[in-house]
């Protein structure tokens, strides 16, 4: 007992290019797709009037219209299952599919709404919210996000049986207010953008939206 | 010896570096969602806490004869918690990427995780054993020693997985019951779908590592073609489980159940040989009185091994039968690689160890 084991002493020669082979296979895949991801386009340009569908397509889904021209989408990011993102200058338009475990959790979805931005920025403030119906008349809540510098809108909408809802974030520049009082080009485009993003979640119906 | 040594600390080091990385990129990825979510981030990490002590006490256990030593399976483990789950993150980013920029989103949403997860994951988490057979080349004699350490990494794996899954989740639920997400996620990933994930696919690929290392006499390029083998075995399995298929009810258990029984028949058979050639070399003790014929009935059970002990009256002298019985089987062991130059004389050392132990008694 206590005897150094001849067992453990003695190992098998590794080669010497062992170790900086798997570094580079593991370098290879850590910094060769994010490379190669890099080297193509990640913006999809979406027509206006196109719509979109979002949700997991089991009975569980959405359908929100693109308002007006010059929005993208951020191919890489979206997720028609589950998120759409959408670009239109400065300005981001998410779309999200969210599961509810029943419908007692409808009501919390405001006051989940307010962590979730807390995840993507700890300054993140949203204000009260305040009832909205979209074109098609699905009922939801709407209110003020700030974040990080940005401001935009938030809206929430259960779906009619409450087994899902849609939720949808715009963000546009904070200045784009104050730019748009000394009429600058740029202020007013960020509030048309904020505008239009404001037109698509306003266009969101739980109905299949005629062709 | 020198070179094997600085070889073994590089690798050594490298392992670390890894970890460290994969620490810090899952820190990164995460941790907005722990700090918004504390509370529910403690149960989803109270909730795999049994579930990993329980996995790696399983996968430690089934190895035939004795357990794998603490020290490796507890890296295999950190290796999957840390460097394979955080370069994971990254890599699967890249490539899911380039599906959807070169094939559109919807073809990324339905295959992305079929086609991207299988290639990068299996890939990352078998680098774990790998990078084992360099840091502790004994640790890894063969095809057996493969399965349970590529099992050990997968766990580890698995665990740092459902952690993430349990937070996304959250988000995924709107964060309308962060508690309640996160014990659903557990539900599914470790209740359903666990009995059939990682460790099942890791177990596989690392067989086949198992099989490369082993110095068995078999033809080098053969050992890679049968390595190579098993990693598309073990990629083949997390495709099935991710592929957008078998979408009826109930199609996920006919998924784990598949990963399940291909990772056991592979067991049976790679535990089959090794306990036969363990038998073999055991009787061949027999002629330098190293492993008695009575004893290598009893050497390779643990049941059997304890019951030899028990005859003892005093603890001391059953310790002592424990040595003896653990040198015997370091040397059994020792002399698997048949084709190893350096059997023979690890065998020697391996013998008089042996002697010295029973002298003791």
């Amino acid at each position: 007992m206590g005897q150094p084991r001849t067992a453990d002493r003695r190992g098998r020669r590794a080669p010497w290019w062992g170790p900086p082979a798997v570094v580079a296979v593991m370098a290879l895949l850590v910094a060769g797709w994010p490379f190669l991801a890099s080297r193509l386009s990640d913006d999809r340009v979406l027509p206006g009037g196109a719509v979109l569908r979002v949700g997991p397509g089991n009975g569980d889904h959405a359908w929100f219209t693109v308002v007006g021209d010059g929005w993208t989408m951020a191919e890489s990011e979206t997720m028609p299952s589950q998120e759409y993102v959408l670009t239109r200058g400065d300005t981001e338009l998410t779309v999200a599919y969210l599961s509810l475990m029943s419908s007692d959790y409808a009501d919390r979805l405001w006051d989940g709404l307010r962590r979730s931005a807390r995840v993507s920025a700890s300054d993140a403030r949203v204000g009260p919210p305040t009832p909205v119906v979209s074109a098609s008349g699905a009922r939801g809540s709407i209110g003020d996000l700030t974040q990080r510098g940005e401001r935009g809108t938030a809206a929430i909408y259960p779906a009619p049986d409450e087994s899902f809802a849609i939720r949808m974030v715009a963000l546009g520049p904070t200045d784009a207010a104050s730019a748009s009082a000394s009429a600058s080009d740029s202020g007013t485009r960020d509030d048309a953008d904020l505008a239009a993003a404001l037109s698509v979640i306003r266009s969101l119906t739980f109905t299949r939206p005629a062709s | 010896m020198t070179g094997a040594l600085s070889v073994r600390s590089f690798s050594l080091w490298v392992g670390l570096a890894a970890c460290v990385f994969g620490a810090i990129s899952l820190g990164l990825n995460y941790f907005d969602a722990v700090r918004v979510f504390p509370a529910a981030t403690m149960l989803a990490a109270g909730l795999l806490v049994p579930t990993l002590v329980f996995g790696y006490a399983l996968a430690r256990r089934v190895r035939p004869v004795r357990p794998p030593p603490g020290p490796p399976s507890v890296a295999c483990v950190v290796w999957g918690m840390t460097a394979a789950t955080g370069c994971a993150v990254i890599a699967n980013t890249g490539l899911g990427a380039i599906w959807a920029r070169t094939c559109g989103v919807q073809f990324a949403d339905d295959w992305s995780a079929a086609l991207t997860a299988p290639w990068n994951e299996e890939t990352l988490k078998l680098c774990g054993v790998v990078m084992l057979t360099f840091v502790a080349a004994r640790a890894v004699r063969g095809p057996v020693d493969g399965w349970v350490y590529g099992a050990l990494v997968g766990l580890g794996f698995q665990a740092t997985e459902n952690l993430m899954y349990a937070l996304n989740n959250i988000l995924l639920q709107g964060a309308t019951s962060p508690g309640g997400s996160v014990v659903g996620s557990f539900v599914v990933r470790v209740l359903l779908t666990g009995w059939g994930s990682h460790w099942a696919m890791t177990a596989v690929a690392g067989t086949g590592i198992g099989f490369l290392v082993a110095r068995d006499g078999t033809p080098l390029a053969r050992r890679i073609g049968i390595a190579v083998v098993f990693w598309a075995l073990a990629m083949a399995m997390h495709w099935q489980f991710n592929a957008p298929i078998l979408g009826f009810p109930g199609g996920i258990v006919v998924k784990v159940a598949v990963n399940l029984v291909v990772a056991l028949l592979v067991f049976r058979a790679v535990r089959r040989g090794y306990r036969a050639r363990l038998g073999e070399v055991a009787q061949e003790e027999a002629a330098y009185d190293t492993v008695r014929p009575s004893e290598a009935r009893t050497l390779l059970g643990r049941r059997s091994r304890v019951r030899a002990r028990r005859i003892a009256r005093t603890p001391t002298v059953r310790a002592r039968i424990a040595d003896v019985q653990e040198r015997q089987l370091d040397l059994l062991e020792a002399r698997l690689p048949t084709a190893d130059p350096d059997t023979l004389e690890i065998a020697a050392e391996l013998r008089a160890e042996v002697a010295a132990a029973r002298a003791r008694l």
